[in-house]
């Protein structure tokens, strides 16, 4: 029998001369990188994309976020006033580029909506487009004050509720040119439940068109010059529109009533857009026939997204004026902070559609924005009735 | 029979012992093993190496999409890729790129005549006279389809945006053809002419709908991409038509990391010194958009084995274009989005206004937003960081801008001619803002490290060598050169010291025939085979701007049956790993 500690010496120096030829030196530089790719030949995967770059490869090969596909987080969208409403929403693009969508929200003060929409396929060179939708909305708790131009700050809330069922059709032959039409039938149901605040109910029960609950025929047709860079965002350009609308109630038309929005913007860039100012006016008046009215829900209002330094809804009446004076700069290619100046009024009478007695606010704010479109606004807007901190998603203007 | 306790021990010692000892010894680190362990010699006898083979079969490569939104988010708000910056791993021992499927050597190692450089990657002209067929659009912002000519050659057509002529076709053309002549893998790119009534759809051309389906191609989507380009006064558009690159397209490769279905592709995307090197000239031609979408691998067969090519395409986003219109004057100068100067700008009120706002740029036509005064060479960035870029060190922009400067004014004048700019003002403009831009880029980074080039020591034990910064007039002499000799051990990697030379500056006043000469103030090994190691570091050296210049450039040589041959060159060879940083590499 062999000794063992002779045993143990053979195999240390069999497996030593083994490890030593596999470890052996390459002998040339070339058979070095060679051995490299060997080793990695023996490991060679397939790549598989994550799940996130899944999805996104998903949205760029479709064109991007806004094309409807896929089951879809949203955000906003309901009345204003709703406060954060997350969303959910289905989009399907058919083969000729159409959509079809549905979403739902639902807000943190309790703003529900369910709407179902299509949208055609840009026709002559994205020159003409229709869209359709059904849409609920109920907003329960819908900031009430007096109407006239400087009321009292008392505020009640009232609840409304709309369904509508509308198309329209959208032109643009040129670049700077765009006209639209639209048809539609819309529902409004309003009540007040505040039963331990009899002034607020008698407020609610004072203005024209609670309780009647009409129902209406609303078309519309508008027209805008736009130079603008883009809808969403910009740094310089123009922008003249109108739009008419006219809404045919029922209950003998004593709530059918015409209105007219018109705005005008301009955009001033300095330096290449390092400064930009922007003005903007807007107006909004009513018409009915003799002894019409025009319900409150549907009046000209001011205050939070325009009149930045009230709060929502803060005035309302027959017709309103107001413009913005602001101050931007950039910070970055995402970001602008802005000053602003705001001013405007709501009243009874067009003859009293001046530049006389308007509300003010001042504030400041930040954006985020793509190159198109507007992110998010956060701003602090001050009015002699305080401090009011916003939230926006969209570009400023009613 | 019973056995001993000792019997016993002893058989099981007898049975289990050579299996203990063989495992130990396999479990012991060896010489060839643990990372610090070198494997093997420092030189061996082919270095260094002129050409990096791919060995291995890569036919199971498969394409490989990649998202431009997550790309450019990864990069913009974090530095994926490797934390530690170390010496590029591509190189060979004497610090230069070997010839491979990722670049070729051109300009700086053989003579290029204004002819091949205006003649562009191929002797290609562009499609045959005929009927093009259309066999696919392109689905990004720019218009753009791929035709095929009667030969069934294969083109990418790429035009001019709205209200802009010459601007993203010019680039495209010019830009390519430096590339190429910097050693790059790039389509032909020719500028011509395209008809509408030129154009045939395919049988089988379809296009893509939004959502994922493709319906047969109609006319009417080729006139979607036409309107949206720039159309001559008689109907036709000025394009540029990119050959179709040979292979199946594998899609772009990334800026980190490396392919995971290609066996040859073993080294970091990051670590490749061409892909660090292209952040130069990527500066020089203001090629902003160096990211993955922008650069396409293609699957080829070469000498019977399958493997990966690796390309740069898309230029027409360089120069003063934008690809979709003019370049954004942030472009080159500021990422889109970068901390310090937004928070900078945030609280000022516009008043913290960036010099490159200020910039006035020339309105030649086909020009667009480039200019040569106000560039920076070591501020410059692309729109959004890239991982090799970050990585970049001194020793990386200096091998590019030793290329660069390979590229002659005549060169640069013979790629522009290529870009076929209808204004002879714009060509001047374009040509003088090139060269301005690389004696910019010159005086940057061949001035940012130990300039030292092309060492060579006689049989007779004379080195000579040349300060390639001095030699171009971007730096003054340093007062002298101090030569430090070692004998090396080839196997052990140990140096010993041999003796040292101070030498005064013995340029001549006319380049580029300067050469510093020194003889070994020591006897040089005699035997074949026997290495020395030379120090070569600059004295005296003017002002701090060139302090890095007294640290030594480290040379190799062995002695053949030919004499002493420059096997080894490191110029940052005592640097530490360093870090990525916000445009190129930073100490820790």
């Amino acid at each position: 029998m062999t000794h063992p500690l002779l045993s143990c010496f053979t195999a240390i120096l069999f497996t030593s001369s083994v490890t030593t030829a596999l470890a052996q030196d390459p002998g040339s530089r070339a058979e070095e990188q060679a051995r490299q790719q060997e080793a990695k030949a023996r490991n060679v995967t397939t790549y598989v994309a994550p799940w996130i770059e899944q999805r996104l490869l998903a949205v760029e090969n479709a064109g991007g976020f806004g094309v409807a596909r896929g089951l879809v987080v949203k955000f906003g969208d309901i009345k204003r006033g709703s406060g954060f409403a997350p969303g959910i929403g289905y989009g399907y693009t058919t083969s000729g580029g159409g959509a079809l969508a549905v979403k739902g929200g639902y807000s943190i003060k309790n703003y529900k909506l369910l709407q179902a929409s299509a949208q055609s396929p840009h026709f002559l060179a994205d020159r003409i487009l229709f869209r359709a939708r059904a849409r609920w909305q109920d907003a329960p708790r819908v900031p009430l004050y007096p109407l006239g131009s400087d009321p009292t700050d008392f505020r009640t809330d009232y609840a409304e509720t709309k369904t509508e069922v509308s198309g329209e059709a959208l032109l643009k032959p040129v670049r700077f040119l765009r006209f639209g039409g639209g048809l539609g039938v819309e529902w409004f149901t309003t009540g007040f439940s505040h039963d331990e605040n009899p002034v607020g109910s008698t407020l609610f029960d004072t203005l024209p068109g609670s309780g009647a609950d009409p129902r209406y025929i609303h078309s519309r047709v508008s027209g805008a010059f736009d130079l603008r860079d883009s809808e969403g965002y910009t740094r310089r350009g123009t922008l003249l529109s109108a739009t008419y609308h006219n809404y045919h109630g029922d209950s003998n038309g004593a709530y059918s009533f015409d209105r007219i929005d018109g705005a005008a913007e301009q955009y001033l860039p300095i330096l290449h857009g390092n400064w930009v100012i922007f003005l903007g006016l807007w107006a909004s008046t009513t018409m009915t026939e003799d002894g019409g009215q025009v319900p409150f829900f549907l009046m000209p209002d001011l205050g939070g997204h325009d009149l930045r330094g009230f709060s929502d809804y803060r005035f309302r009446d027959r017709h309103s004026l107001n413009w913005t004076a602001e101050y931007r700069w950039y910070a970055q290619e995402f970001i602008d902070v802005a000053f602003f100046y705001d001013a405007g009024k709501t009243v009874s009478t067009r003859g009293a559609l001046d530049f006389n007695g308007l509300h003010s606010s001042i504030g400041g704010g930040v954006r985020l924005h793509t190159s198109i479109s507007t992110l998010l606004r956060v701003e602090l807007a001050h009015s002699r009735e305080g401090l009011r901190f916003l939230i926006g998603f969209s570009p400023v203007g009613p | 029979m019973t056995m001993s306790t000792r019997q016993r021990v002893r058989s099981l010692v007898a049975l289990t012992g050579p299996l203990v000892a063989a495992l130990v010894v396999l479990a012991y680190p060896t010489h060839a093993s643990g990372p610090d362990a070198r494997k093997g010699p420092m030189f061996y006898d082919d270095d260094p190496l002129m050409r990096a083979a791919d060995t291995q079969d890569a036919s199971k490569a498969q394409p490989r999409p990649i998202s431009l939104m997550l790309d450019a988010t990864i990069n913009l708000f974090g530095r994926p890729g490797l934390k530690d910056v170390v010496r590029a791993e591509n190189v060979n021992t004497i610090d230069e790129v070997p010839d491979s499927n990722w670049y070729t050597n051109r300009a700086g190692t053989r003579p290029i005549t204004a002819d091949e450089m205006y003649q562009g990657p191929s002797d290609d002209g562009g499609p045959a006279a005929g009927k093009w067929t259309v066999s696919r659009k392109s689905n990004g912002v720019s218009p753009g389809f791929t035709i095929t000519d009667e030969r069934n050659k294969r083109y990418f057509v790429k035009f001019d945006p709205p209200g802009q002529p010459e601007l993203g076709t010019g680039a495209e053309a010019v830009v390519t053809r430096l590339f190429h002549a910097l050693g790059y893998h790039v389509p032909q790119a020719t500028v011509g002419i395209l008809r509408r009534d030129n154009l045939v759809i395919g049988g089988d051309a379809t296009v893509r709908m939004p959502n994922g389906g493709h319906r047969k191609m109609r006319m009417s989507d080729l006139d979607d991409q036409l309107r949206r380009a720039e159309r001559n006064p008689d109907g036709s558009y000025r394009v540029v038509f990119a050959e179709g690159l040979a292979g199946k397209s594998l899609e772009g490769f990334k800026y980190e990391g490396t392919r995971p279905d290609d066996p040859n592709d073993v080294v970091p995307h990051e670590n490749r010194r061409e892909l660090r090197g292209l952040r130069v000239f990527s500066a020089w031609v203001n090629h902003t958009d160096a990211k993955a979408i922008n650069s396409l691998d293609t699957l080829i067969t070469e000498n019977g084995r399958a493997t990966v090519r690796h390309h740069l395409i898309d230029f027409n986003a360089a120069l003063g274009s934008a690809g979709i219109g003019l370049r954004e004057r942030r472009d080159g100068y500021e990422y889109l989005a970068e901390t310090t100067p937004t928070f900078k700008a945030l609280p000022a009120l516009g008043f913290y206004v960036r010099p490159w706002l200020n910039i006035h740029y020339p309105t030649y036509r086909g020009i667009g937003r480039f200019e040569s005064k106000r560039f920076i060479p070591e501020e410059w960035r692309p729109r959004v960081p890239n991982p090799a870029y970050v990585r970049s060190r001194a020793d990386d922009t200096f091998w590019a801008a030793r290329k660069l400067m390979a590229i002659s004014d005549d060169l640069i004048r013979a790629a522009v001619k290529a870009g076929h700019y209808t204004d002879p003002r714009a060509e001047d403009f374009l040509v003088g803002a090139l060269i301005e831009r690389r004696e910019k880029i010159g005086r940057a980074w061949l001035t940012s490290v130990n300039p030292i080039v092309d060492p060579a020591l006689s049989e007779e034990g004379v080195l000579t060598f040349r300060n390639i910064a001095v030699d171009l007039q971007f730096a003054p002499a340093p007062q002298g050169y101090l030569v430090t000799w070692f004998r090396f051990d080839n196997t052990t990697g140990e140096s010993t010291a041999m003796g040292e030379s101070n030498i005064g500056e013995t340029r001549a006043p006319a380049p580029p025939t300067a050469l510093a000469r020194v003889r070994a103030d020591t006897t040089l090994p005699g035997g074949r085979g026997q290495f020395v190691r030379v120090d070569i570091s600059a004295t005296g050296v003017a002002g701090g701007k060139f302090a890095s210049w007294s640290s030594p450039v480290r040379v190799f040589f062995r002695r053949t049956q030919d004499g002493w041959k420059l096997v080894g060159l490191e110029r940052m060879p005592d640097a530490p790993a360093m870090r990525p940083g916000l445009v190129g590499a930073e100490a820790r």
